[in-house]
């Protein structure tokens, strides 16, 4: 791949983490890590991302607050939510704000790289 | 409250304390005594009485002292008083400061009969509701640890998924076998988690901790 994607990923399991930097890696994309909703509100004012993933439970502010901020200063950037605790009301008020899909763990690895893939080609075209 | 628990009678005419005893033992209740209340209180503190019947014009220690070591240190203790039909403001400070019921004297066997199996209703019921309360709490954890159970199998089961890929073309038969039975194992895991978690939301949105009790 010419150019490398960005991908921003946040929950506060670091094996959760690392699972998805290795599939994002093996997708031939670039990951980056943070453990919190508020690291990942940093690191999106700072840099530009293709795709973020957000797990909807954080101890500081969940994927459904987090989303809501990033709303407020990005209005495109493709979300995504990762949970453990099924589609509950936070999910659901999520995506009828806009977030893409819930991804429900566990999951289905393949489906999901091919899911991440078409989300990062569709929605966030290299120009 | 074991299942067979017993009734303290506490008076200071012995005869009354053997009438009820045998009236009630007749009926099979087990029933001990206790000619006044410093002894009651004695024997309260050396085992549990689900009843207490006491009369509360006593030398000594009176029914009152009884009931105040009984709301202190024995809350699932029900108490009937005794009490003359000249003191019926007595009764109702009883009543007040938390007797479930009271007799007045001179009184009819019947009575007493009736509201010992009142009382033993009671103490049946509040131990059924007990019982229902801590199998909701039990219920509650359990969907909870349920719930949190996928967080540790989706790293398991997307790990083994991801050296499902690695393997793939690896050639090594017995490696892609081993990992292939892991990741196996983790759906199976995910459908019980799942089967769970919907068994649990049936149960929770049709009503009812009487059903929570059924789990």
């Amino acid at each position: 791949m010419a150019e490398s994607r960005n991908i921003l990923i946040a929950d506060d399991n670091e094996e959760a983490r690392q699972l998805f930097c290795d599939i994002i890696k093996l997708l031939g994309f670039t990951p980056k890590a943070v453990s919190s909703g508020v690291a990942a509100l940093q690191q999106l004012k700072v840099t530009p991302f293709d795709m973020v993933i957000l797990d909807m439970r954080m101890p500081d502010l969940n994927g459904l607050d987090t989303f809501k901020a990033i709303r407020q200063f990005d209005s495109s950037v493709p979300v995504v939510l990762t949970t453990g605790f099924g589609m509950d009301k936070g999910v659901q008020e999520a995506l009828s704000q806009g977030a893409l899909l819930c991804l429900e763990k566990p999951f289905n690895v393949a489906r999901t790289m091919k899911t991440i893939r078409e989300i990062v080609e569709k929605e966030s075209p290299k120009k | 409250m074991a299942e067979r628990s017993k009734i303290l009678v506490i008076d200071d005419e012995k005869r009354m304390c053997d009438s009820i005893k045998v009236l009630l033992s007749n009926i099979g209740y087990e029933v001990d005594t206790a000619e006044n209340g410093r002894i009651g209180i004695e024997r309260l503190k050396a085992q549990e009485y689900g009843l207490v019947i006491t009369d509360l014009m006593m030398p000594e220690l009176d029914g009152f002292a009884v009931m105040k070591h009984i709301r202190e240190n024995c809350q699932n203790t029900l108490v009937i008083v005794i009490t003359g039909y000249a003191s019926v403001e007595s009764a109702v400070r009883a009543i007040r400061s938390g007797a479930y019921d009271y007799i007045l004297k001179p009184f009819d066997f019947e009575i007493i009969k009736i509201s010992v199996e009142r009382a033993w209703d009671k103490l049946k019921l509040e131990k059924e509701l007990e019982k229902t309360r801590k199998l909701a709490q039990v219920a509650e954890r359990a969907l909870a640890m349920n719930n949190e159970l996928n967080n540790p199998l989706s790293v398991a089961s997307g790990f083994a998924q991801l050296l499902q890929i690695r393997a793939e073309n690896s050639g090594d038969e017995v490696l892609k076998r081993q990992i292939d039975s892991i990741v196996k194992a983790s759906e199976s895991i995910h459908q019980m988690t799942t089967q769970f978690r919907r068994f649990a939301h049936t149960l929770l949105n049709e009503n009812a901790e009487h059903d929570l009790g059924m789990m």
